[in-house]
């Protein structure tokens, strides 16, 4: 069994903040690896110990695997957690820490390289049974690429084998725009993933994004902890997520069945989640990710556990769960991630201070933030605020209470994505759970408005008036309340 | 942040509300809003910068593309240069017939916000037109 006293976290904000929280509980020291100017939040305020790793750019920071292995190495961390993103699936930066002899909370660096690669991450899901929409990989060049996006029908996805996030991703509607696309892919995977192999994807138009949550512990043991529903998807960026999703008792067994097979190959070890797109009652792997997620929340809602307790648990060759197998999910969770953008403005990211912040509080409501009031949102970073989660024991009760914990969360200094995430909860399509991963795009462009304002625009310049008058006014004119006043005077 | 239970009209208001600078945040029934000061001149001067052609980032990033160089002639909607930050590129555009005076960055560059990228100088004639 490994000894792990203390963790390195090598991330930033709200996962930062949770991964902290939860060493804290086990009793593990903390040192965050912050890139400078990256310490208005509450990461940086809870770590036992902060190093910097470098300048606030990303890829000299949080993207950079030698300072961040010399920071955990210097502050004689035992381990290291990743988060989601950054260098969470770079199996690099894993297998360093594997020769440093440093823990890497997460699967070995040979899973996260095979995952990694679509490519590869497909052909294991199709020898495992499972139907894949792929074509063109390999060593194709652009003729026969072209020839395969027929094969398949357009609208094809054209996706860069390295890719994740959102990124590395086009769609072409037509061999026309295929054909402009290819090299522009092909430059912007080599840019972003160091790697120029690309592939097809059959477009489905009216799909939903279905994941599973796997987890693996230490003696090999597969839990499948159930699926969640992540379809309301802005520019390929998931915006609510909800568990369970809403398909069949059948269709999830099938899926069930298909990542324990898939799983169970591969010698896999931590968290872990298999994305299916559903069509019809047709489900195809999408890829792996070998590395906790933004939406883990949710299926922590529902099954009573903590995710990342039982990653450090495993990598300390320790049981990863409590109640050891008996893992039942319970009712129905939700999550709606609050973003720095400006709705007016086409969904602008926007960044600043935080001039006031109220998150929601009450019963079963759950906020994943790093940010309260007075602390900085960074330009440099993308742009989540805060994840908002709830448990409900039905789906009708948990979106009624999501819609008044948004109306609860006060943000005053940058705008957010709120009123959308709103008018989404409310929206009969989300309603019926009829939501696919295209359909927000439409929303918004043919549905959705910001409301009007709602005060009279006197009352408005009145009271901004009256705030400026407050803020201007010099001291000996407000009146002072003394509590020795009377006392004083009565001895005049 | 200040609480105000404000009657207006014979309406009765409950807000929360802060001021900053030329923005009055509001938080009313459940909603949050911006309300702009229509009375400062903070938007007309930024108009005035647009009209000059000098174009600066709004948000700290990267320089991803440029399509101009000096001394270019650009027509109205013509791509001049890609910018990304936070995860998402923005293009500026031309707004009219004109000719590139000058291009303050490079390619790769990482800006700072509200530093200058480019300048254009808009004929006048053609920008009136398009008005």
């Amino acid at each position: 069994m490994a000894v792990i006293r203390k963790v390195a976290v090598a991330n930033r904000g709200e996962i930062a903040k949770r991964v902290i929280i939860t060493c804290h509980e086990l009793g593990l020291k903390t040192v965050l690896l912050y890139a400078a100017g990256d310490t208005h939040n509450e990461a940086f305020r809870l770590a036992d110990e902060q190093v910097c790793i470098g300048p606030a750019d990303p890829l000299k920071s949080y993207l950079n695997i030698e300072e961040n292995i010399n920071g955990a190495l210097g502050s004689g961390a035992e381990a290291v957690h990743p988060g989601y993103g950054f260098l969470s699936e770079n199996p690099k930066f894993a297998r360093q820490c594997e020769d440093k002899n440093i823990i890497f909370i997460g699967p070995h660096s040979e899973t996260i390289s095979l995952f990694g690669n679509k490519i590869k991450a497909k052909k294991l899901a199709e020898k495992a049974g499972v139907s894949v929409l792929m074509a063109g990989e390999g060593d194709c060049h652009d003729q026969q690429l072209l020839e395969k996006a027929k094969e398949l029908s357009y609208p094809v996805m054209l996706k860069a084998s390295c890719g994740g996030g959102g990124r590395g991703l086009r769609l072409a509607h037509d061999e026309k725009e295929l054909k402009q696309l290819v090299p522009l892919v092909r430059s912007e995977a080599l840019q972003s993933f160091n790697s120029e192999e690309i592939f097809l994807e059959k477009y489905l138009d009216s799909a939903k994004h279905i994941e599973l949550q796997i987890f693996v512990s230490a003696d090999q043991e597969v839990y499948i902890l159930g699926d969640r529903d992540c379809s309301p998807q802005r520019r390929h960026q998931k915006i609510i997520e909800e568990a369970p999703s809403s398909l069949s008792k059948k269709m999830k067994e099938q899926m069930r069945e298909a990542s324990r097979e898939l799983c169970s190959v591969l010698n896999y070890k931590g968290a872990g989640t298999l994305e299916f797109l559903v069509q019809g009652d047709k489900f195809y792997f999408l890829e792996m990710n070998t590395r906790l997620q933004v939406e883990h929340t949710v299926t922590e809602m529902i099954y009573g556990v903590d995710l990342v307790r039982a990653q450090i648990l495993t990598a300390m060759g320790q049981p990863a769960f409590f109640m050891d197998k008996e893992l039942n999910p319970k009712g129905h969770s939700i999550q709606c991630r609050i973003c720095a953008e400006d709705t007016s403005q086409n969904f602008l990211p926007s960044a600043g201070t935080l001039l006031f912040c109220r998150w929601p509080q009450g019963h079963n409501i759950r906020v994943d933030t790093a940010y309260h009031t007075g602390d900085q949102i960074s330009a440099y970073y993308d742009s989540l605020v805060s994840k908002i989660i709830v448990w409900d024991d039905s789906r009708v009760r948990a979106i009624k209470k999501m819609q008044q914990s948004l109306e609860q969360t006060i943000i005053f200094g940058i705008p957010t994505n709120i009123s959308f995430l709103n008018f989404l909860l409310s929206h009969s399509d989300f309603i019926d759970n009829k939501i696919t991963i295209t359909q927000l795009e439409k929303i918004q462009s043919s549905e959705w408005k910001e409301d009007l304002f709602p005060l009279p625009e006197e009352l408005a310049q009145n009271i901004f008036n009256e705030l400026k008058n407050l803020s201007h006014r010099p001291d000996s004119n407000v009146p002072q309340f003394n509590p020795w006043s009377n006392f004083l005077n009565r001895h005049k | 942040m200040k609480f105000l239970d404000k009657e207006w009209k014979r309406k009765n208001y409950k807000l929360y509300v802060q001021r900053d600078k030329n923005t009055l945040w509001i938080h009313f029934q459940g909603q949050t809003w911006a309300w702009k000061n229509r009375q400062s001149s903070e938007k007309k001067r930024k108009k005035d910068l647009q009209s000059k052609g000098l174009i600066v980032s709004a948000l700290p990033g990267r320089v991803q593309k440029i399509f101009v160089k000096k001394a270019d002639k650009v027509k109205r909607g013509q791509n001049l240069l890609i910018l990304s930050a936070m995860k998402i590129e923005y293009s500026f555009k031309a707004e009219g017939e004109g000719l590139v005076k000058e291009v303050f960055c490079e390619l790769d560059q990482t800006v700072e916000s509200g530093q200058k990228l480019m300048e254009i100088t808009y004929f006048p004639m053609e920008k009136e037109s398009n008005g």
